[in-house]
């Protein structure tokens, strides 16, 4: 291959079209691609945090929506509960403020992670792929069963969170505040796979002989791992139940977790920035094959296995490749 | 009284039908080269996978400076003193050489719940990678992905690996299996340039290596102990010409 771009050149490339999308979005008349490259934005956030579990911890899970769902349902229960003006539980009070309601989404989702990765870490290659989308059901049908949230139907929330000095119900404020919270993570996760913690993480997941014989006991940092992936996950649901005003039981559904994890392997997996790429491709092409016909997996599903099979380290690897 | 860093007792070690370790014991001593040979199949690498913790042993106990070590998980054991190579060179593949330096450069100080700071740039790191890349002759390819490296060139570096830490026991699984002449005369005297300050381990075919390099020798034929002693006396004892060194 002749033309390699620089790293960096494609980073910037990018942030700069990220942007300025809302601007050209307005120039161009169409609203709509502000709340599409959006929900862009929220499903990159996704994609890296699960990139962080299976491109660096080798951790192949298909669960991952499960964090997902959780962050969207804590961030919907609260918003249900301050606008009803009824206590969760009778005890806590609900709340629309994105200041608490956000950070209880990810802790809560990084609590269940804590949780299900302790329990999945027991096992290993094919068995934590099903331990994990087990869970990932498990909790899917909890959701379907919540009667007094809505059940099969989902939830309603009738306005975004309150977030102070922004107004999250206008597109392009809550636009960039989604971009925000993707490049903190991104940067986030660039710093720790280099560090101490992601160099262990890598060499684990490369060989897991070696690092026991290297004294490390691998599983604590795997889960870890798995904690913070869940995390970002929940911080994506948080955002997606403020972009959709809605939630389901869909959130948690392995169709997502499968999504997800197409994206990144898509854009490049074990690359952070692949997986914007692979989450941005992906439902752009969604988006565009829509239009055209209501069977466009029949087409998206051909285009897939070419990535798949000509560019193994996926959009981002295709892109920079040095040979 | 011999001072030993291990010493093994009655251990005992079946996969189904076959008797890979039966009733062995020895003990090594402090600050030597202790050589363990037999032919292909006499559970050689049986007897590593033992010591180091990756296999249980049915029956018998392992003592790491007199304290029996048999109940701990491999970790636990490599703190405690024990280093590895492995017969099937295993390193990082997916790493570059000098993350894998690094790596074990790192394991052994500290927690690495360390979440910021840029691993490399870690003082200790700093301070020793060089060195530690340079005495395994692999200065030059500190940027490569390990696993591309040649075949020698990753045992190289597997045996740096396991050195770095500083290992009270250090066992080497035929460490010159696949090495050129030139890697083995490097390798042996990297290993003869421990003597004194790391007890080693080492399992070898290369019986102009071993007799050279060992001060104790063990000979392992159907996972029994057959004879143990000196260079000399291995070398006198008629059970262990017709058994093994006959052969070569
Ligand atoms: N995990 C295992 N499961 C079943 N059998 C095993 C296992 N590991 C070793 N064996 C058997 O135990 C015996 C001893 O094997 P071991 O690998 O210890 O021999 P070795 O002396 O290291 O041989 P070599 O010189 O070929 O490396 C062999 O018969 C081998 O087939
Ligand atoms: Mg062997």
């Amino acid at each position: 291959m002749t033309s390699a771009i620089p790293k960096t050149v494609i980073i910037i490339a990018g942030a700069l079209f990220f942007c300025s999308l809302p601007w050209a979005a307005d120039y161009f008349g169409e609203q709509y691609l502000i709340s599409l490259f959006t929900r862009i934005l929220i499903y990159s956030l996704a994609a890296v945090s699960l990139d962080l579990l299976i491109g660096y911890g080798g951790l192949i899970s298909l669960g991952h929506a499960a964090f997902v769902g959780i962050g969207a349902y804590v961030t919907a229960i609260f918003f249900h509960h301050s606008f009803v003006a009824e206590p969760i539980a009778g005890i806590v009070a609900g709340s629309d403020n994105a200041l608490l309601v956000w950070p209880l989404a990810i802790i809560i989702s990084a609590a269940f992670a804590l949780i299900i990765g302790s329990l999945s870490l027991r096992t290993s290659g094919m068995h934590f792929i099903m331990i994990t989308l087990a869970f990932a059901q498990m909790l899917y049908y909890f959701a379907v069963g919540l009667e007094k949230y809505g059940g099969d139907d989902g939830l309603s929330l009738y306005s975004r969170n309150q977030l102070v000095g922004m107004d999250l119900n206008n597109d392009v404020h809550f636009y960039f505040v989604c971009l925000f919270f993707l490049t903190l993570f991104l940067f986030i996760s660039h710093r720790l796979v280099k560090s101490r913690f992601g160099l262990v993480l890598r060499g684990a997941a490369s060989s897991s002989r070696r690092i026991k014989a290297l004294g490390i006991p691998e599983r604590r940092y795997k889960l870890v791992c798995f904690v913070i992936g869940g995390a970002g996950a929940g911080l994506a649901g948080a955002l997606l139940a403020n972009q959709t005003e809605y939630v389901s039981p869909g959130l948690l559904h392995w169709t997502l977790s499968g999504e997800l994890m197409v994206m990144v392997l898509l854009g490049g997996l074990g690359s952070l920035f692949g997986p914007v790429l692979g989450a941005t491709a992906y439902l752009l092409l969604e988006e565009t094959l829509a239009m055209y016909t209501e069977h466009w997996m029949v087409y998206f599903g051909p285009i897939l296995i070419m990535v798949v099979l000509f560019a193994k380290r996926g959009l981002f690897g295709f892109l920079t490749q040095k040979e | 009284m011999a001072d030993y860093i291990l010493q093994v007792k009655g251990l005992c070690k079946s996969f189904g039908a076959v008797q890979a370790s039966q009733d062995l014991s020895f003990g090594i001593q402090r600050g030597h080269i202790h050589a363990l040979i037999g032919p292909n199949g006499a559970g050689k690498t049986t007897v590593l996978n033992l010591l180091s913790g990756e296999l249980q042993p049915d029956s018998g106990s392992i003592l790491l400076n007199s304290e029996e070590i048999n109940k701990l998980p491999v970790h636990k054991r490599v703190k405690a003193g024990l280093g590895r190579s492995f017969q099937i060179t295993s390193i990082f593949n997916d790493l570059s050489v000098a993350e894998n330096m690094a790596l074990a450069i790192l394991a052994g100080r500290g927690h690495n719940f360390r979440f910021w700071k840029n691993a490399m740039a870690v003082d200790i790191v700093q301070h020793t990678l060089t060195e530690a890349l340079a005495r395994v002759d692999l200065s030059g390819r500190a940027e490569q992905q390990a696993g591309r490296l040649s075949h020698g060139e990753k045992r190289q570096l597997e045996v740096g690996m396991a050195l770095v830490g500083g290992p009270q026991l250090l066992m080497l699984d035929e460490p010159m299996a696949g090495q050129g002449a030139g890697g083995t005369v490097e390798l042996q005297k990297l290993i003869s340039g421990l003597k004194g300050t790391t007890t080693i381990l080492l399992v070898e075919h290369d019986m102009d290596v071993v007799f050279s390099l060992a001060d104790q020798i063990s000979v392992i034929v159907y996972g029994h102990c057959i004879a143990s002693g000196s260079p000399e006396e291995i070398r006198r004892n008629s059970e262990v010409q017709n058994a093994y060194l006959g052969e070569h």
